[in-house]
């Protein structure tokens, strides 16, 4: 027997030795759509979708090489813009954002109010709705080149989806965002916004210190630079992501998943 | 080193008054779905892992292919190889972050996963103390084990899809004592037996009894139960990862007896 557990003990050396793992990995982001779906991919989609277009280019009027398919009416303080374009999910982006309010020292200190659909079609006829209601307060700050974001009360973004009306949700997104005009080569938002969900979640995304939201010349519709840190507070548990907009123009990555956007 | 061998040749030797016994080889085919539980934790082939296969992956049987033995036995030695293999899947809500290859799956992440084992045993032994209708014996052989696992989750927060798949490969020296019987004029064939290793903390021990009716005298009805337990705490076998393993269960199968 003592001939048997030393031969054990060396066995046991043996599968040291022998004894062998291997295998792979990988995020696969191959399914857009249940990105889109999940909370952290709709807290990202509908502050792309306010922010379309940003608020000085509002201001400015909208441009063909900025946003085509969104036509502009009526001046400064009073325009209306309406949008036939691509939402950030790739949908159909309609309705009108509707400026109002005093123009301070040729910036822009205005509300902006949102009626906004996309609609995304799906296979057998059937179609996903996001849908914006609701305004956002853009106020100068003293006579520099920043301008807060914000507002007294949430802008509504509703989802319906009409072959799963369990899937339907909605939020109350609450922007708490600074824009700085300063550079006009490189656009910066800092802050970051929430949504308060209709199922009792709660989502909190904040701009990373130092890589805020970036606007270039050369990607002028979405951010190419900037880090972004979501948290889930939920009955069922917290959770948490990262985005960033570094895989070039027109894309997001979430948790190393990259998203494209819906580019015109 | 060379003293063990002399021994067990010596153990061998001392059955020879019993080479009047009967010479049988066994073929059988059979059916085992045993359990599995157990856990990864710390780094293996330089990636993290950190999973447990009941708590996290809710892995439960799924299906089980034939399996297969060939076997003699006789008055002085007995050989035996084997191979069985079984699957198990799960999916499971997990409620903690786990890690796989080092892809991590986070909280609240639906996994969906899979596991395959495949066991090949081979093992000799030597029937040491020999009576008409029993024996007393000490086997030696090895079994290697290997666990394909397979998993793909869809996190509830972000929504992204991620897979990982790792293959571990394990070898276990198969080494203890072992005993058998003959009864009711050879229509009843019993075997049993405890295979123990031990060495810094880290242990694997394999119990298993078998039960053999022939009906006929070529054809038999097969019975048995299967103990594994593997046990390689941080620092023993290796500085960085534990493993436990538990797999228990019985089978049953037709032999073929010539």
């Amino acid at each position: 027997m003592k001939a048997g557990l030393a031969i054990g003990s060396l066995g046991l050396l043996g599968l040291l030795a022998c004894a062998g793992a291997s295998g792979s990995a990988s995020v696969n982001g191959t399914d857009p759509a249940s990105i889109r779906n999940a909370p952290a991919g709709a807290a990202l989609l509908i502050f792309l979708d306010l922010e379309l277009i940003r608020p000085d280019q509002l201001q400015a009027g909208a441009s063909a090489d900025l946003a085509p398919g969104i036509t502009y009416s009526g001046a400064g303080a009073s325009a209306t813009y309406t949008f036939d374009t691509r939402a950030a999910n790739e949908g159909a982006l309609t309705g009108t954002v509707t400026v109002t309010g005093p123009v301070a020292g040729g910036l822009p200190s205005y509300t902006e109010a949102f009626n906004l659909t996309v609609t995304t079609a799906l296979a057998g006829g059937a179609t996903q709705t996001w849908t914006y209601t609701g305004s956002q307060q853009v106020t100068l700050n003293g006579t520099s080149a920043k301008v807060s974001l914000g507002g007294a009360a949430p802008i509504r973004a509703a989802f319906t989806d009409s072959a799963d009306p369990s899937s339907n949700k909605s939020y109350a997104f609450t922007p708490n965002l600074a824009l700085d005009l300063g550079d006009p080569a490189r656009v910066t938002l800092s802050g970051g916004w929430g949504l308060a969900g209709s199922n009792g979640d709660a989502i909190t995304v904040s701009i990373a210190a130092g890589a805020p939201i970036l606007w270039t010349p050369g990607c002028r519709q979405y951010p190419s630079g900037g880090s972004l840190a979501l948290k889930l507070l939920s009955r069922s548990g917290n959770d948490a992501a990262d985005a960033a907009f570094d895989q070039g123009c027109g894309k997001v990555k979430l948790n190393g998943a990259t998203l494209g956007l819906g580019v015109n | 080193m060379s003293k063990y061998l002399v021994a067990i040749a010596l153990l061998a030797a001392l059955p020879a008054s019993a080479q009047g016994a009967e010479r049988h080889w066994y073929l059988d085919v059979h059916r085992f779905t045993p359990s599995l539980e157990g856990h990864f934790r710390g780094v293996s082939d330089g990636q993290p892992i950190s999973v447990d296969l009941r708590d996290d992956l809710a892995l439960g049987k799924d299906k089980t292919a034939p399996g297969f033995s060939l076997e003699y036995q006789g008055p002085r030695f007995g050989l035996e190889g084997s191979f069985d293999r079984q699957d198990y899947a799960g999916s499971n809500r997990v409620q903690r972050d786990i890690t796989i290859e080092g892809q991590t799956f986070r909280f609240n992440t639906q996994v969906a996963s899979r596991i395959q084992a495949s066991n090949l045993s081979g093992s000799w032994t030597i029937r040491c103390l020999t009576w008409p209708q029993f024996w007393l014996g000490l086997d030696l052989g090895a079994r290697v084990t290997t666990l394909k696992l397979e998993a793909s989750g869809v996190n509830a927060f972000s929504g992204v899809n991620a897979t990982a798949n790792y293959k571990a490969t394990l070898p276990i020296p198969q080494i203890g004592p072992s005993l058998g019987f003959t009864a009711l004029d050879h229509r009843l064939v019993g075997r049993g037996f405890g295979h123990l290793l031990a060495f810094k903390g880290a242990s694997y021990t394999h119990l298993g009894a078998d039960l053999r009716y022939f009906p006929v005298s070529w054809l038999g009805l097969r019975v048995f139960a299967d103990a594994e337990r593997f046990r390689v705490p941080e620092g023993s076998i290796k500085d960085d990862l534990d493993i436990t393993l538990d797999r228990t269960g019985a089978g049953f199968g037709l032999v073929l007896r010539f």
